[in-house]
């Protein structure tokens, strides 16, 4: 099987187009996306790793499908990473993430561009009401997760939930290939594939955040399957999740159920026989059991290292 | 007459925990849930190095685990910039 293509062209062309872009607002906004861009950016990546499902899926249905012509998904893949661009800012904005609260209005004029982008190819009536519930969706979802970790209980299946609404704008390019095409079955397809990897891949963010999102008062998803029951403002939670990541069961639990998720994403995207679909989600499979690996030997690491000290 | 568990050191055991997560959850089972343990490996720790790893087992504060390494397909990425 084909080794999936980095997105290498296509992050050169968003970079350009995000300087461009953020070189063509007015001052007081460019200092505010500036400012922020810079602390956050990290220009071309060094690594070759996956780059996020959502920036190849409106190629990929593009190959599959009657496709429009390259430059047409290019306007489509700038329109989603504008949409991730607003969202990203605003929610870093409501994290506390940055202290410049102007980054919202910065964050604006990202979605009206997703929007310019999106409107010089598509006139399509149900693209543009799932564009509309698309953005509804992940903003309600945000907070909706946000309320749900703040909660001592509360089981781990809404907040997945969540987190798979939080993610609705990364459909959009997608949906901007198949809603004017009437390929709805597809796009049905695409957006269960979408909503699995987002719970997977926040599944694993989680894990890595679980102290931050402690400290900030949550108990993220990973820190409710780790220690069901006890709330974020429960003093011995912080120690409880450290134990239970070297020495419980339950983090095998938690990479199983990211595993599964991976499955059921593969399952709904396989009958469209998206090769590329394929390759992807293999290699996704490969960092997954990387990642077990790696966790499994820093465990060993923690446990007889501190035996030895 | 049978032979009873093999006495073996906290090296030995790290090693093969670090080839085989199974046998290393049973051995972190075994000093935090008293009801299960080696006895399926046929192996027992010295006294000694009992005390070390239940010491190591209670004094965990921090576990380096960096998964930002990974998931590039579900992390929302940095900015291109």
């Amino acid at each position: 099987m084909a080794e999936i293509p980095l997105l290498s062209d296509g992050v050169e062309f968003l970079l350009r187009r995000t300087r461009a872009f953020v070189r063509s607002t007015p001052a007081a906004t460019r200092a505010a996306a500036n400012g922020y861009l810079r602390t956050q950016g990290n220009g071309r990546r060094a690594s070759a790793r996956t780059e996020p499902y959502w920036l190849f899926l409106p190629r990929w249905l593009a190959g599959k499908f009657d496709a429009p012509r390259p430059r047409v998904v290019d306007d489509f893949v700038w329109g989603q990473y504008c949409l991730f661009a607003y969202v990203r800012m605003r929610d870093d904005v409501l994290d506390r993430q940055t202290a410049n609260p102007r980054l919202v209005f910065a964050a604006d004029g990202f979605l009206v561009e997703a929007e310019r982008a999106f409107a010089r190819h598509v006139r399509d009536e149900a693209f543009w009401a799932f564009f509309r519930q698309a953005l509804e969706r992940t903003a309600h979802g945000i907070l909706e997760a946000d309320a749900l970790q703040r909660r001592t209980n509360g089981s781990v299946r809404p907040l997945c939930a969540a987190y798979a609404r939080v993610s609705a704008i990364f459909k959009v390019g997608s949906a901007a290939i198949c809603l004017p095409a009437n390929r709805r079955a597809a796009f049905a397809r695409v957006e269960r594939f979408a909503d699995h990897l987002a719970v997977a891949g926040q599944l694993l963010d989680d894990l890595e955040d679980v102290h931050e999102d402690l400290s900030d008062g949550r108990c993220n998803a990973a820190a409710k399957l780790l220690t069901p029951g006890v709330g974020p403002a429960d003093p011995t939670v912080g120690e409880r999740i450290t134990h239970a990541l070297v020495a419980g069961t339950r983090l095998k639990t938690l990479l199983d159920i990211v595993e599964r998720r991976i499955r059921m994403a593969r399952a709904a995207i396989a009958p469209l026989r998206m090769r590329d679909a394929d390759a992807y989600l293999v290699q996704v499979g490969r960092e997954l059991a990387d990642i077990r690996l790696k966790v499994h030997r820093a465990r060993v690491a923690t446990v007889f290292g501190q035996a030895h000290a | 007459m049978a032979n009873g568990p093999r006495t073996v050191t906290l090296n030995e055991v790290a090693e093969r925990a670090n080839s085989d997560p199974d046998f290393f959850e049973a051995v972190v089972a075994h000093f935090t849930e008293p009801n299960r343990g080696l006895a399926p490996f046929e192996m027992r720790l010295s006294e000694a190095d009992e005390i070390r790893l239940k010491a190591g087992l209670t004094a965990i504060k921090y576990i380096d685990i960096d998964f930002q390494q990974f998931g590039g397909w579900g992390r929302w990425p940095r900015f291109l910039y």
